[in-house]
């Protein structure tokens, strides 16, 4: 019998099925990254990924302690005159620590529900 | 689904249907891949201006977003030292160094302390850009390293020299003086001044420009999300991280007044930032004050004015804003929420 040239085998398909599975899978990998934060000053920016107590400093000069735990962020102590970046307590994704005198800016790239925050 | 004889492999009917359908579904996820890359270039970028933190969120199509964005951060700074009550190169300094008086101005500022005092007017006084002399006996000037409770003979005297009538206009010579030994102080409204100023912008660049600008809190939109959603703003909770209400604006802006923006504590007492120009105190009754209005300035100025009023009346500031334009949601002391009917509108997608 003359062989019929193979169109189309059931391997094909499961080949197609496992690469959407794979792409789908990598890209809601890469949407969800985990809690980082980013900590912004004017001449620097730091990422915090693992949990712990951190000294931000500035060109060697000491601005704020940052505490960081996982899903929670917060000032210990920092040197600026109000200390309102220490009395916002403790922020989780969303939310925004803001020292304006020393001019840091602490936030999560977690992504929110919302675009942004009015306050 | 398949056939038994798995040799079968002949161009059939269903095993094009097959293929195609397969070859179409790939065909559509990878357009939509692409198109969720397309749209995902909101140019993003933080820092510091106005005495506050600054977020600019843009996109073009026509123009790199990052020009845009730092064309906008550029007229922030310079909105900042202009109107600025302390700086050197400040035009309201200028002023206020020169009582009784003409100072020759140009036409932003003369717009801007005009557009101030029109708000003083409308709003009765509970907004007030003459109470310069009060928030420096209070310290909330330059980098608040004076901070302190004034006593009571104190506040009454710099009441005596508080009262936006005491600044005089000349139309034809675009000229501003200050009498009565009032200072001028625009801290309640050029931060929305600036913040429309950067819709401006970014449409002089490319006017299908899309994005929001949010300097300390308050927010203006450029253009609706990705050219046709509306952006997702949260209300502070005043009191916790945490967010008590979700607004939608495709337009327009929105602006807060808390007392836990700026503030210090003596003897277990918060002593706030927003003054009330006919006490000379921080005025009370009220955690926070939330306005969607057409424009920033309106919203910046008629949140201050509506956080003077709402802990005297806030059935006031619920029935008269909406008629300026403003539309209120306030937090009471105790967390208590108020709103107009017309900010339940912004509530919904």
């Amino acid at each position: 019998m003359k062989k019929v040239r193979s169109f189309f085998r059931k391997k094909d398909v499961v080949l197609i099925i496992l690469i959407f599975v794979v792409l789908i899978f990598s890209i809601l990998v890469s949407e969800k990254k985990g809690s980082k934060v980013v900590v912004q000053g004017k001449d620097f920016r730091k990422i915090l990924s693992k949990p712990g107590t951190y000294d931000i400093t500035e060109n060697g000069r000491f601005l704020m302690k940052v505490e960081f735990h996982g899903n929670r962020v917060r000032v210990v102590e920092s040197t600026c005159p109000l200390k309102l970046c220490v009395k916002t307590g403790w922020v989780g994704p969303g939310g925004t620590i803001i020292c304006v005198p020393n001019e840091v800016i602490i936030f999560f790239e977690e992504k929110t529900d919302y675009d942004t925050v009015t306050w | 689904m398949w056939p038994s004889d798995s040799n079968d492999h002949r161009v059939t009917r269903r095993n094009v249907i097959i293929f195609s359908s397969l070859l179409l579904g790939s065909l559509a996820i990878l357009l939509t891949l692409l198109l969720i890359r397309t749209k995902d270039q909101y140019y993003e970028l933080r820092d510091f201006a106005l005495g506050t933190s600054v977020r600019i969120v843009v996109s073009s199509q026509k123009i790199n977003p990052r020009t845009i964005a730092e064309a906008i951060l550029e007229d922030m700074k310079r909105i900042t030292y202009k109107f600025s009550f302390t700086d050197e190169r400040s035009v309201v300094k200028k002023i206020n160094d020169h009582p009784d008086e003409w100072v020759e101005v140009d036409e932003e500022t003369y717009s801007l302390i005009k557009a101030a005092c029109a708000f003083a007017e409308l709003t009765n006084g509970a907004f007030d850009p003459t109470i310069g002399r009060l928030l420096e006996l209070w310290g909330f000037t330059g980098n608040y390293e004076n901070l302190r409770v004034p006593s009571r003979e104190e506040i009454e005297e710099a009441l005596k020299h508080i009262g936006y009538k005491n600044v005089l206009f000349d139309d034809k010579n675009m000229r501003v003086m200050v009498k009565n030994g009032v200072k001028i102080d625009l801290g309640g409204i050029a931060k929305g001044y600036a913040l429309d100023r950067t819709r401006q912008i970014a449409l002089s660049f490319d006017e299908n420009a899309t994005g929001f600008v949010e300097a300390g809190g308050d927010i203006r939109i450029i253009g609706p999300k990705f050219g046709k959603y509306p952006w997702v703003i949260g209300v502070k909770d005043p009191r916790e991280d945490n967010v008590i209400d979700y607004i939608y604006l495709k337009s327009g802006a929105v602006a807060t007044s808390g007392d836990y923006e700026r503030y210090f504590v003596v003897d277990g007492v918060r002593y706030h930032h927003i003054l009330d120009p006919s006490t000379g105190y921080p005025a009370r009754g009220v955690w926070s004050v939330t306005i969607v209005a057409e424009d920033a300035t309106t919203a910046d100025a008629l949140s201050t004015a509506g956080f003077v009023m709402a802990g005297k009346d806030w059935r006031k500031v619920v029935l008269d804003f909406p008629n300026m334009g403003a539309h209120p949601l306030i937090v009471l002391e105790g967390g208590t929420i108020e709103k107009s009917e017309t900010f339940k509108l912004f509530e919904r997608e």
